[in-house]
């Protein structure tokens, strides 16, 4: 009886001894999880009012389908931030709004209240169709994940795109408007050489990327942002040494960008006038030449036979951009009558592009029927005349936005026509 | 020996874990964050009174990530807050007293700058959830100094109450949905609000099912004053549709007077004069 007691006795000063141990735990990390994620907030809010000029960034927010957009920003202690960039109506204003440094998946800049970076992520302000509801697929939340040197390194919150902050200068500022010299230089393609191949790419200013003429070819594509001396492209392109170019410098003559990183560049091939633009034919005597005039009587005729219609004597040229059918070419109208202005309207896709060296020459070539073309397949002729007598010399009125500009075949000189700014 | 043995024992409990750490400071920062004139303005008009939390500031916890929104510029945040409140609050304030949306309230206000898109290429004006949170879209693009945009501002917030006020006290669905039982569709954006009113609906939107049409009759009711409120009625044409949204508004009547003793018509006349107030005050 009393062994039994002993052994229940000492049974329950164990238990009570190991009650009592020691449940101080020994920390793994410098300190608690709250302590280091405050620490971690103030040391980057520390670092971003560090620099005096602020920071500048190059936002590729999708760089297989758009470009790049630079922002300059200056943070202040007092909650407010300063930003100016090269993107969006304000381009060239210095604008405030809040910031702070939160938690999320990690420690965020985040831009809390309306300002330039915010254009990025507007439903409604949009490239094109295409990218209906999303904007510029940009964020304005950045977490951060590491400094390298004297730049900070952030994720698009979106994406996890890597963005670079580098610290910006006094000049920065001052030279940001700088970058439209370069965006206003591009208006038709790009290519460079790549094993004695030309890659052709077209130039979409309002996305800010280059696709390549060869639809096979996809993996070239890339994004452009600016800067003021030249631009730079993402992703990066590498060359047949297996060297990557990034970064690159307009050359004097304003012809091509030579890459920072070694012997290699893209040329610039310009279109003679902005083709983006709504343009009109007139079927006269003196706007167009003999035989395009025939040409297009022919097809009249036979549209009246196939339809009983009446086709416009005037032509659209350019940016032929109907509500759900994007892109340029050319415009017919038949009247189904005349006096009510009612009737179809017939659209062929073209695609104008300029060629290297010749500054005045206009290329044109065929891309497809486009909106109730398959009924009107007769126009053709019109098409035919324009594509095989292609490129044209161009003759503007002024030089700097030209409202009429005669075009003139280099094939065959009775091919010519006049366009007319349509207002 | 037993007594000495629990005697034993009562002192190893006493003594044996008696360390005790004193709690020391949060390790988060608890000060009060410095605040501007905005937040000034948001604390004294709706959390201290109403404690009604307004979001301007962007937190993306309070959106649909999916969507591409962006907060409101500042200076748009207390000009639309001062219109919903001079519109929305205090309508109520002065018809259904103090005590009324302290009770049956939003707890929380969302202000987002951008458009909310929608996939069929619609916009939603705004969002009430659980009748806890209220949303505002577009809030950058409101002029408020025009009348038809100000009163479709705040339509908003009158929609999303009623909302509210259904999720407190559910009305009459039944006898509702009874009115009009053909005309709800999931396709309502493909018709106007004037070829819905033919139909005996107030709005498009209101086709969309019953409480959203209960919620448009409701605004329609407090976005237009008596006279203007009749004048759309008397222009429709149909007469079974006009039939159609006078019983309607009856039930909504019913339902204001005896849920909550209210009468729907003073609040309309107070909300239009409201209107012109916040017009006015802009002409200054």
């Amino acid at each position: 009886m009393k062994d039994k007691f002993i052994k229940r006795l000492a049974f329950l000063l164990l238990c009570l001894s190991f009650s009592c141990s020691d449940n101080e735990v020994e920390l793994v990390f410098a300190d608690l999880p709250t302590k280091r994620i405050e620490a971690k907030i103030t040391a980057v809010k520390q670092l971003l009012l560090a620099s005096q000029e602020g920071w500048k960034m190059t936002y590729f927010t999708d760089d297989t389908s758009l470009g790049g957009f630079t922002y300059i920003f200056r943070f202040f202690e007092d909650g407010t931030v300063a930003m100016d960039s090269d993107f969006g109506d304000t381009a060239g204003t210095t604008t405030t709004s809040l910031w702070s440094v939160d938690f999320g998946a990690t420690v965020k800049l985040n831009f809390t209240t309306k300002n330039k970076i915010h254009e990025l992520s507007d439903a409604a302000n949009v490239p094109d169709e295409g990218l209906t509801g999303q904007g510029y697929r940009g964020s304005f939340e950045f977490l951060f994940s590491k400094t390298e040197g004297e730049n900070l390194v952030f994720e698009a919150v979106r994406d996890n795109t890597p963005v670079l902050f580098e610290k910006a200068t006094r000049e920065d500022w001052e030279n940001l408007s700088k970058n439209d010299e370069i965006i206003n230089l591009l208006n038709g393609e790009l290519f460079y050489t790549l094993n004695n191949t030309r890659q052709v790419f077209e130039y979409d200013a309002n996305r800010r990327f280059a696709t390549n003429r060869n639809q096979q070819t996809t993996n070239t594509d890339f994004g452009i942002g600016f800067s003021p001396n030249g631009i730079v492209v993402s992703p990066e392109i590498t060359d047949a040494n297996g060297i990557k170019h990034k970064t690159f410098t307009l050359n004097n003559s304003k012809s091509a960008f030579v890459s920072k990183q070694g012997n290699f560049e893209i040329a610039i091939v310009n279109l003679p006038f902005n083709i983006n633009q709504i343009w009109q034919i007139n079927i006269t005597e003196n706007e167009v030449s003999e035989l395009f005039a025939n040409t297009f009587a022919a097809v009249t005729l036979e549209n009246t036979r196939v339809w009983n219609e009446t086709l416009w004597q005037n032509l659209l040229f350019g940016n032929v951009t109907l509500n759900n059918s994007p892109g340029s070419g050319i415009l017919f109208y038949s009247f189904t009558d005349v006096d009510a202005e009612e009737g179809f309207l017939v659209q062929y896709f073209l695609r104008f592009s300029g060629i290297q060296d010749k500054p005045k020459l206009l290329d044109i070539s065929r891309i497809d029927g486009g909106f109730n073309w398959s009924f009107y397949t007769y126009l053709d002729p019109v098409i035919t005349l324009i594509v095989n007598n292609a490129p044209f010399e161009t003759a503007l009125n002024t030089p700097n936005n030209p409202t009429e500009i005669k075009l003139t075949s280099t094939i065959n000189s009775e091919v010519w026509f006049v366009i007319k700014l349509n207002n | 020996m037993k007594k000495l043995v629990y005697i034993f024992f009562s002192l190893l409990f006493i003594y044996g874990c008696s360390e005790e750490k004193q709690l020391t400071e949060s390790n988060l920062d608890t000060d009060t964050p410095a605040l501007n004139e905005i937040d000034i303005f948001l604390r004294e008009n709706f959390t201290t009174p109403y404690n009604i939390e307004v979001f301007y500031k962007w937190n993306p916890n309070k959106v649909d990530f999916n969507r591409f929104l962006f907060p409101p510029n500042t200076e748009t945040v207390i000009s639309a807050m001062q219109a919903i409140k001079t519109i929305w609050l205090d309508t109520y304030n002065e018809i259904a007293g103090e005590n009324f949306v302290k009770l049956i309230a939003p707890r929380e206000i969302v202000l987002v700058g951008g458009f909310n898109i929608n996939p069929s290429g619609t916009i939603t004006l705004g969002l009430a959830e659980g009748g806890k949170r209220i949303t505002f879209f577009n809030t950058d693009f409101v002029d408020l100094k025009d009348k038809e945009e100000l009163v479709r501002f705040v339509a908003t917030i009158q929609h999303e109450y009623t909302h509210i006020l259904n999720q407190n006290i559910p009305f009459d669905r039944e006898v509702y949905e009874e009115i009009t039982p053909s005309g709800y569709t999931a396709q309502w954006f493909n018709s106007n609000d004037n070829d819905s009113r033919e139909l005996g609906f107030i709005s498009a939107y209101a086709r969309s099912n019953e409480d959203e049409d209960f919620a448009e009759m409701v605004t329609a009711l407090l976005s237009n004053s008596n006279n203007e409120y009749n004048a759309i009625i008397d222009a429709i044409t149909n007469e079974q549709a006009k039939t159609d949204i006078k019983a309607k508004e009856a039930i909504i009547v019913k339902y204001f007077k005896t849920e909550f003793n209210l009468d729907i018509y003073e609040l309309q006349r107070v909300a239009a004069e409201n209107v012109e107030k916040v017009l006015n005050s802009y002409e200054r």
